[in-house]
């Protein structure tokens, strides 16, 4: 049976909806050895800042049951080694690139919004749900009001389709999505990781030198079918779900909930080659469920 | 392309109270395997609650079978959970990873020194440099924590043994040792792994002693192959330091660039 797997986001053709999650692919280099990049539908790349970042001391990263929690804190070479050094390489491939940017401030949104002009990149993702920043980051998602004035901001800024990523970490997830979407965001996506820490007894302390940490994976999944269900039944705009995504099944489960694509994000630490994995379960899935076209899927399930 | 391959398990044996030796076999790898490098191992599958790999260092590598032993403390759930495994099970295995210890040719005169589990990765170096003159000094807590050296012990011209209780060789610590023994063994270059503590200690001595050194290091670890950032070591460059990653970056890092906080 033929399949289609091409879907649309914000007038981005994606030749299918599977998405490497930013932070948990590099900057797509690492993988290769393991995957050919050219069979996913796009990569986002790790969190980028204007200047580079050492990111928090270590350990970073601690197992609980079904997820980790990590606390990178956007360690990156910066904005500029990357344009100079990883996008000329990644370019090489064809898949969507999506440029994932992490700021202090609005003015430094905007500030590497701007550079990345010209570059000939697919999409900005603006990450405002970081939870290991001490400051931007999350700070900008949790508010609605942030939320629009930063999307704005930005918005004005670049020539690309803009995703803003939300952050779980909220009271009121639909009152975020209508705000990123009032500030001109062209698709969301979610969930970021969910603030969370770990106890280490024997030696009476946190598992985390940064104490807390964002949980993901598959303990996270059916808190981010449910927003990802919610922001779907509250936005216009394209979402790309995430959370917790390990096989093709997961991946049908967000789509039928209403995302128009996936990313996959812890599943790539323990498989270097897991999109793909994902992919070849969502394309079995079609060819045993009969579906043509996958986004006759989208938004299917009844209620 | 490379891909993670599900293995078999030849052998899962204690050789001391809480520490188990596993040999696996039909590890593919295209170039030799160097000392430092791991195996980084799925304990169960995805639901059974434990998700990560557990990056563990090639103890051996045998040469008529090319089996890959590792040693193992069992510690937590994934480590448990690897214990139970059994002579033909097959076992999710990446690797081997990261950058081994690679010496130039000028280097004559090995010194081996390892602490706890650290020693384990030392056996395999034992091997793979046995043609050097090759001496090691290895220290545990007690003798219920003690590696047994087995093969590795008759690559090396001497070896000093260790605890602090004194219940199995002398009674003190590695760096002890090194203190007394180093004018006799005179090192050209010093291979750690161990703690933290001992390391630093090591590093400490090997700066008095005018002594280069690589050390093998431990971090809590992601992905395994770069990407994820978590397994964070910090490293001097040009007078600064930044966080280099112990998966592909080390774990073999030249001893006098690590920075100890």
């Amino acid at each position: 049976m033929d399949i289609n797997t091409t879907v649309d986001i914000a007038g981005v053709t994606f030749k299918n909806p599977v998405i490497a999650a930013s932070g948990t692919f590099g900057y797509g280099r690492e993988h290769v050895d393991y995957m050919d990049l050219n069979k996913i539908g796009g990569i986002s790349v790790s969190g980028l800042t204007l200047e580079p970042r050492n990111g928090n001391p270590p350990p970073r990263i601690v197992e609980t049951p079904s997820g980790i929690i990590n606390s990178v804190g956007l360690q990156n070479p910066g904005v500029e080694y990357f344009i100079n050094h990883q996008l000329p390489w990644l370019k090489e491939y064809d898949t969507r690139i999506i440029v994932n940017i992490a700021g202090n401030t609005v003015e430094e949104y905007c500030q590497i919004a701007d550079r990345f002009n010209g570059t000939d990149v697919d999409m900005l993702e603006l990450n405002i749900s970081c939870p290991n920043v001490k400051q931007g980051g999350i700070a900008f998602g949790t508010q609605p009001v942030m939320v629009e004035e930063i999307t704005s901001a930005v918005k004005r800024y670049t020539q690309y389709p803009l995703v803003v990523k939300l952050s779980p970490n909220v009271g009121d997830i639909v009152a975020i999505a209508r705000a990123a979407q009032a500030g001109g965001a062209d698709a969301l996506s979610l969930i970021n990781t969910i603030t969370a820490m770990a106890v280490d007894i024997e030696n009476k302390r946190p598992m985390l030198e940064n104490v807390i940490g964002g949980l993901s994976g598959p303990a996270i999944k059916p808190i981010a079918l449910r927003m990802v269900w919610q922001v779907c039944n509250s936005v216009d705009i394209p979402v790309i779900g995430m959370g917790g995504i390990m096989n093709g099944r997961d991946a049908v489960e967000f789509m039928m909930v209403g995302a128009r694509a996936v990313a996959v994000g812890t599943a790539n630490l323990i498989h270097p080659d897991a999109c793909v994995r994902v992919l070849k379960g969502v394309e079995q899935y079609m060819t045993t469920a009969g579906v043509k076209d996958i986004r006759d899927i989208i938004g299917i399930i009844k209620t | 392309m490379m891909t993670n391959t599900i293995c078999r398990v030849e052998y899962n044996d204690y050789i001391n109270k809480n520490i188990k030796k596993m040999g696996i076999s039909g590890i593919e790898h295209k170039r030799e395997v160097l000392p430092g490098q791991f195996l980084h191992i799925k304990p169960g599958s995805d639901y059974h609650g434990l998700l990560l790999r557990r990056p563990i260092s090639i103890s051996d590598v045998l040469p008529s079978t090319g089996i890959m032993e590792i040693i193992y403390l069992i510690k937590g759930p994934g480590t448990a959970e690897l214990s139970r495994l059994k002579p033909g099970d097959g076992v999710d295995v990446l690797g081997p990873l990261g950058n081994g210890l690679v010496l130039d040719d000028n280097v004559k005169n090995l010194l081996l020194i390892g602490g706890g589990m650290g020693v384990a990765p030392l056996l395999y170096a034992a091997r793979y440099y046995k043609h050097l003159s090759l001496n090691g000094i290895f220290g545990w807590r007690d003798t219920g924590s003690l590696i047994p050296l087995g093969a590795a012990k008759d690559f090396m011209d001497r070896v000093y043994i260790c605890t602090q209780d004194g219940s199995t060789g002398h009674r003190g610590l590695v760096t002890d040792i090194f203190c007394e023994r180093v004018e006799d063994i005179r090192p050209d270059m010093v291979f750690a792994c161990g703690p933290v503590a001992m390391l630093k200690e090591v590093q400490r001595l090997c700066t008095r002693f005018g002594l280069d050194s690589r050390f093998s290091m431990e971090e809590r670890m992601g992905c395994g192959v770069g990407s994820c950032m978590t397994c964070a070591c910090k490293i001097e460059r040009d007078g600064n330091w930044q966080y280099e990653r112990v998966c592909c970056d080390g774990p073999v890092f030249n001893g006098q660039r690590v920075v100890f906080d």
